[in-house]
């Protein structure tokens, strides 16, 4: 398994470790901050990829998750010490996990999806409602203890580590019983898996990753407010996730920098954003169902079958 | 309160039937689950709302030629972007929530967020049991009650409603028996669009247009369908009341923010008690 995951890691440290020193040429705090928000979103993406990628359970609510953390933040920012408030974000988040995660278990398909997609306008709802709490529409202001570059690094890291997490589970055990369960999960349990608790566990793996990110989200926000549960802001994760491609761990987090770094390079039509992320995501289902990951795998099969390169490694094998 | 909650919960009521009716109708024939729904709905409100402000028709013809237009976008959505998936149900589903996204999009930029108004085909109102009561309210209400007699002569009488049900009953049976089973995919298509665009059209003189308004009876309508169970048309109208006195109750009751949430609140209890649902089969295999 080592052995199969040491490219991978290998490449995420040195592109990781890339960005974190990227701020030693380029000082311009706006990239700074795409950049972070880049991060965060594939921290989401990622997570987002583990229940909704490997077992094959489209998660359209993913964003109760880090909702949860970034209301964490803002609820139990001011009484607890930062270092506790990350843990305290991935609790709440999987309590959540729970919540969303046991009656979803009998629904399959479509009608997870769409089940799924009503809790965080449930959430949303509740956070108008009781403003005493949540502030309403206005929200909670976040006072993050860490400075922007701070945040930048601290986003990377649990990106690493979000990343390193969710690839060691994929390529183990656990995760081919995953793909089992998302090829047929009546065959995995006539096989004697309990897909309920697999199903479960990646609810749950999925929504602390998410919760801890949540924390960050709010502190990079400044901000939590009810917009976090708007149907959007979880379309945007199922996007990135879909265009970056399901099932791999990388290709989500590769799909949430691409669509950010695009959405904010089209700043000045600012207006046509969402449209353009849903003609990607149409036009990715319709001709690259495999997202942007399949894509290069598919380049560099080419390359590699036409290039003497490719040859030569073959042959050595 | 009583009293417009019975009043109002009936008006909806029907109008939810019909939404929900639309919305099983392409659940069960053609065993897709269209997340474009309510963006269908949408598109019928705002066509209404440009014949009528933009282009000065009168009501009753602008309420037709809106039906019909938005039918031929259904079916020209479908041809384009359904067909080529069918077989895959996850990428339906994630293709049709692109398009009711792109569609939003494409309301928001061509009419701003700003809501806007419909004028009312019958001004004017009368009190019932002392509640307010609009004439367009009842006029609602009435062409609901017509809607749902045309649909259930539609599936009971005609051969194309016999070539429906059997086609939900058994897709290939009905092939085999010489149905031309993506003919009357295509017709399941339009009856639900229609049906989405005539809700659509017959609320939008008393709420506010607005590009994200899709939403919540793409919601409503699932809860129902949650709710009353699979192929079960009795099932779907009694649930689709059930949820709008109960969505009444919270508004009139405790807050009229909370009225969706009850709704999706009913969605989930159901699930979680009564998976299969009021009548029929339920969503859970």
């Amino acid at each position: 398994m080592i052995r199969r995951l040491a490219p991978r890691y290998l490449g995420l440290l040195v592109v990781i470790g890339g960005l974190a020193l990227l701020p030693l040429w380029v000082s311009n705090p706006y990239v700074l901050s795409v950049l972070t928000l880049a991060a965060l979103y594939a921290i989401f993406a990622s997570s987002w990829d583990i229940l909704s990628g490997y077992i094959g359970q489209l998660n359209f609510g993913h964003a109760v998750f880090f909702g949860a953390g970034a209301y964490a933040a803002g609820f139990l920012g001011p009484h607890l010490p930062a270092l506790l408030v990350l843990p305290a974000g991935a609790v709440a988040a999987v309590g959540f996990a729970f919540l969303v995660g046991v009656p979803c278990l009998k629904l399959r398909g479509p009608y997870l999806s769409l089940t799924t997609l009503v809790f965080p306008l449930i959430l949303e709802r509740l956070a108008f409602t009781f403003r005493d709490v949540t502030g309403g529409e206005y929200g909670i202001t976040v006072d993050p203890p860490l400075s922007a570059m701070g945040l930048y690094l601290a986003a990377l890291a649990l990106l690493l580590a979000t990343l390193m997490v969710l690839l060691a589970v994929a390529e183990s055990r656990i995760g081919s019983t995953f793909r089992a369960i998302g090829d047929d999960d009546q065959a995995a349990m006539a096989a004697g898996v309990n897909a309920t608790r697999f199903k479960l566990g990646a609810f749950v793996l999925g929504a602390a990753l998410a919760g801890l990110g949540g924390v960050l989200y709010a502190y990079h926000l400044r901000h939590v407010g009810p917009e976090i549960f708007s149907l959007f802001t979880s379309f945007a994760i199922v996007i990135m996730g879909i265009v970056g491609g399901m099932g791999t761990i990388l290709g989500p987090a590769l799909g949430a920098f691409f669509l950010t770094l695009l959405g904010e390079s089209l700043r000045e039509i600012e207006t046509f954003r969402v449209l353009i992320y849903s003609a990607v995501l149409i036009l990715c289902v319709m001709l690259f169902p495999q997202g942007l990951w399949g894509l290069g795998r598919l380049l560099s099969g080419l390359a590699r079958k036409s290039g003497m390169l490719g040859r030569a490694r073959i042959r050595s094998r | 309160m009583i009293t417009e909650i019975l009043i109002f919960g009936t008006i909806w009521g029907a109008i939810y039937t019909i939404l929900a009716l639309g919305f099983t109708l392409i659940f069960g024939v053609v065993r897709i689950l269209n997340l474009a729904y309510g963006a269908i709905y949408m598109v019928a409100s705002y066509l209404i709302y440009s014949l009528v402000s933009d282009f000065g028709l009168a009501m009753i013809p602008a309420w037709l030629l809106a039906v019909a237009l938005t039918c031929l976008v259904g079916m020209a959505l479908y041809r384009i972007f359904i067909v080529p998936l069918r077989e895959s149900l996850g990428r339906v589903l994630i293709v049709t929530a692109g398009i009711a996204i792109f569609l939003q999009e494409v309301a928001v930029l061509t009419y701003s967020t700003e809501p806007r108004y419909v004028p009312t085909a019958l001004p004017g109102s009368l009190a019932i049991w002392g509640v307010r009561v609009t004439h367009q309210q009842l006029l609602t209400l009435g062409v609901a009650v017509v809607l749902l007699a045309l649909l259930h002569a539609l599936l009971t009488r005609t051969r194309l409603g016999r070539e429906l049900r059997a086609v939900a009953q058994d897709t290939e049976m009905a092939a085999l028996m010489g149905i031309p089973v993506e003919r009357t995919y295509l017709f399941a298509i339009a009856i639900s669009t229609a049906l989405a665009a005539a809700a659509g059209a017959l609320i939008a003189p008393f709420l506010t247009v607005s590009p994200e308004m899709g939403w919540s009876p793409l919601l409503v309508a699932f809860t129902i369908v949650v709710l009353g169970g699979l192929g079960s048309l009795w099932g779907t109208i009694l649930a689709a009341f059930i949820v709008a006195y109960a969505e009444m109750f919270t508004a009139y009751a405790i807050s009229p923010q909370l009225r969706e949430a009850v709704t999706f609140g009913i969605m989930i209890l159901t699930l979680v008690v009564r998976p299969h649902g009021l009548f029929g089969k339920g969503i859970v295999e």
